[in-house]
């Protein structure tokens, strides 16, 4: 579960009101390659990961994208301070304003509200780190984009910060798949080796239940360990799993 | 039930009272009774959090004991595994 923290990661302290940034910078907010999208798709994907490295990577760099979320945000918001009804018509910002006032929404820069279909979940650990990849320099230069268009240094500054982060977390992915790809199976060269077929290490729950589209690609009816699929089923359901009796009051 | 769950279904009740308490409190920020439990939550939860964590490891990436040289921040099972692992 999540507790908050009552501050930005990194400060945002904005003097002056500027709509025209406001409507581009929210792009991080709700865009294809923003903040809100990036978390929710590591929070999502960390249950198809059968490696403890990979389950704490994408567990701890989906909750910072959180507070990336925020920071985001408190840029709109101070952006959009104490506007006249001249800076609202003149900056382009009228079309998010007669929708949303100056609440914060979730949308492209474009308008496109925010969407799951911009992120993907697919099951398959190498899949998903390459994409958490490529998301990782799309919201990179998405910032580059945002820093070539803005002048004023109190937006710069915490894009510059995000900005760095996005580099930061693609070596991290980079970690995340060369243990992912180790540990499938380092002589793998095309690193095509869906994990599903594979049992994970030590006191690990399978990625998915026996008899349940286990079989490996060999189509014998064994995974990649030699293990019938079918005899799993005891070792996986002991009949101390019931949940515990709430009943006592 | 083994030691681990019934440490950590403390942690839950304790830290389920704190999450309760707090969001009643955010509506009546004045309210004594309620202040009362809040500190009295706090107190018994810091002390299942750290009766668990002494025995199975960090709840928090902030509280991972290093002396182990090991960041078993890391290790198995995580939340979503079930507690049969």
């Amino acid at each position: 579960m999540w507790s908050y923290d009552k501050r930005l990661q990194y400060p945002v302290n904005i003097k002056n009101p500027n709509p025209q940034l406001a409507k581009i910078v929210i792009t991080q907010l709700g865009g294809p390659d923003g903040e809100l999208g990036a978390s929710m798709r590591y929070l999502n994907q960390r249950y198809a990961m059968p490696y403890k490295e990979g389950k704490a990577i994408l567990t701890d760099i989906g909750t910072e994208e959180l507070a990336h979320m925020e920071m985001i945000s408190a840029i709109v918001y101070q952006l959009t301070r104490n506007l006249t009804r001249e800076q609202i018509l003149e900056s382009g910002f009228a079309p998010y304003f007669v929708d949303h006032t100056t609440g914060i929404y979730p949308q492209a820069a474009s308008g496109m509200p925010w969407s799951a279909a911009t992120i993907q979940s697919t099951g398959d650990p190498i899949a998903d780190l390459f994409e958490d990849l490529a998301a990782e320099q799309k919201a990179r230069l998405t910032y580059d984009n945002l820093l070539r268009l803005i002048d004023d240094p109190d937006v710069r500054d915490p894009i510059k910060f995000l900005r760095a982060r996005e580099i930061v977390h693609f070596q991290r992915f980079g970690d995340a798949l060369t243990n992912l790809q180790h540990n499938l199976d380092a002589k793998n060269y095309y690193a095509f080796n869906p994990a599903i077929d594979i049992r994970p290490p030590q006191n690990n729950r399978l990625p998915m239940r026996p008899g349940n589209g286990m079989n490996n690609m060999n189509g014998s009816g064994m995974n990649s360990n030699g293990i019938n699929n079918n005899e799993m089923s005891e070792e996986f359901a002991p009949p101390e799993l019931q949940p515990p009796n709430m009943q006592s009051r | 039930m083994n030691e681990r769950e019934t440490l950590l279904n403390r942690v839950r009740m304790y830290d389920f009272a704190l999450v309760e308490v707090i969001e009643f409190l955010d509506g009546h920020p004045n309210n004594s009774a309620a202040l009362a439990y809040y500190s009295k939550m706090r107190t018994a939860f810091d002390k299942a959090a750290s009766d668990y964590e002494d025995q199975f490891g960090p709840l928090t990436a902030r509280e991972v004991d290093t002396r182990s040289g090991n960041w078993n921040w890391i290790n198995d099972p995580w939340p979503w595994e079930g507690a049969d692992n």
